[in-house]
């Protein structure tokens, strides 16, 4: 509260921007583009301003569990650097509004979903606000090391959501496209939560390498590349996709396993010692990017 | 109903030291709020209509 007198002490009404920095933003890019590639992966025709709004809704859900999310860590965002100027820890936000903001953002993306598309896609909508702020924020984070493979089921619903919205019905792809980004999201966050470490340590989040350490961590990381390495080729091994996305899922993989690799190896403890995990954290993204990229590229030739 | 606004109920204004600068500030940030909200709340009632045009044209 200290870092930001003028506003706190005031009680000004939050910037509109601090209700947009509450959704965030950045996180909300893969999530609009996973939702999005599953869309499009899925078979059948959504008219385009229902798919719009379909994806509209995904990102208006995730942005409300963003929210929900720093309303119940405002306390521990104000710890981590990375973190210490959100709205609420930056004092330029009340609690209640953010919770009133996530709460309302919640409903409405879930009503428009259901009214737009189908209740299917609804409830996936839902189910995945409720996961992460229930089961992940307030239940699970802050209690477990393995709380980065719990939430990484919630980043995981996007794909499945948006495939929900055009079939109305689950089938095998999209649950390999949920088993995929389930099972990337610990070596892409266990990379991250290596070198800013101390963040984590200072504001007693039980991240991975804080429980069990860096050695522990890396050997995690690992295994999970290959895992998640098998699970992105398996929907062309179960001919659920194309050569395309086959053949691009093989080499972005066999490339995020080299990555993974320099990572097991290295055995310092130093931050500025850390090229192997900035570079694999870096690439994770772009990995997923590519791949689901791919898997659209696939269809559409397919098509 | 928002605790954020002081201008809204009872005002805690004796506190604040310096309250001509920080009225306006206030206004200012209501007017952009408004505004937002007034463009949210457009581009909601176009979507609206689009998605029924849609919906119903398609049964």
């Amino acid at each position: 509260m200290a870092s930001a007198p003028f506003h706190s002490d005031l009680g000004l009404p939050a910037e509109w921007r601090d209700y947009v920095a509450l959704t965030k933003p950045r996180v909300m890019t893969l999530v609009v583009f996973t939702g999005a590639c599953g869309l499009i992966a899925a078979p059948g025709n959504l008219h385009p301003v229902l798919a719009f709004t379909a994806i509209l809704c995904i990102a208006l859900g995730a942005g409300a569990a963003g929210a929900l999310n720093q309303w119940y860590e405002a306390d521990i965002d104000a710890l981590m650097k990375r973190t210490e100027q959100r709205p609420l820890p930056g004092g330029r936000m009340t609690r209640d509004s953010a919770l009133y903001f996530g709460v309302a953002l919640s409903v409405f993306s879930v009503l428009l979903m259901g009214l737009a598309t189908n209740w299917a896609a609804a409830a996936g909508l839902a189910a995945s606000i409720l996961f992460y702020v229930l089961i992940y924020t307030i239940w699970l984070k802050r209690r477990t090391p393995q709380n980065i493979v719990i939430g990484g089921a919630a980043g995981a619903f996007p794909p499945v959501i948006g495939w929900l919205a055009v079939t109305g019905e689950l089938a095998v792809l999209p649950l390999l496209l949920f088993a995929l980004v389930f099972l990337w999201t610990p070596p892409h966050f266990w990379a991250l939560s290596l070198f800013v470490r101390t963040d984590y340590a200072k504001a007693g989040v039980p991240m991975l390498p804080v429980t069990a350490g860096n050695r522990a961590t890396r050997q995690q990381i690992f295994g999970y590349s290959l895992v998640m390495a098998a699970a992105a080729v398996a929907p062309w091994a179960l001919r659920e996709t194309g050569m395309i996305y086959g053949v691009s899922a093989a080499a972005l993989s066999l490339l995020f396993v080299a990555l993974a690799w320099p990572v097991l190896r290295n055995q310092s403890d130093d931050p500025a010692a850390m090229a192997p995990e900035k570079r694999l954290f870096k690439y994770s993204i772009l990995y997923l990017f590519l791949l689901f990229g791919a898997l659209v590229a696939d269809r559409w030739v397919m098509a | 109903m928002k605790k954020s606004d002081p201008l809204e109920g009872a005002a805690p204004a004796a506190a604040s030291p310096a309250p001509i600068s920080a009225e306006a500030e206030i206004r200012r940030r209501q007017r952009s709020r408004s505004l937002v909200m007034a463009l949210a709340l457009g581009a909601f009632v176009v979507l609206l209509y689009a998605i029924t045009i849609v919906r119903v044209g398609g049964q």
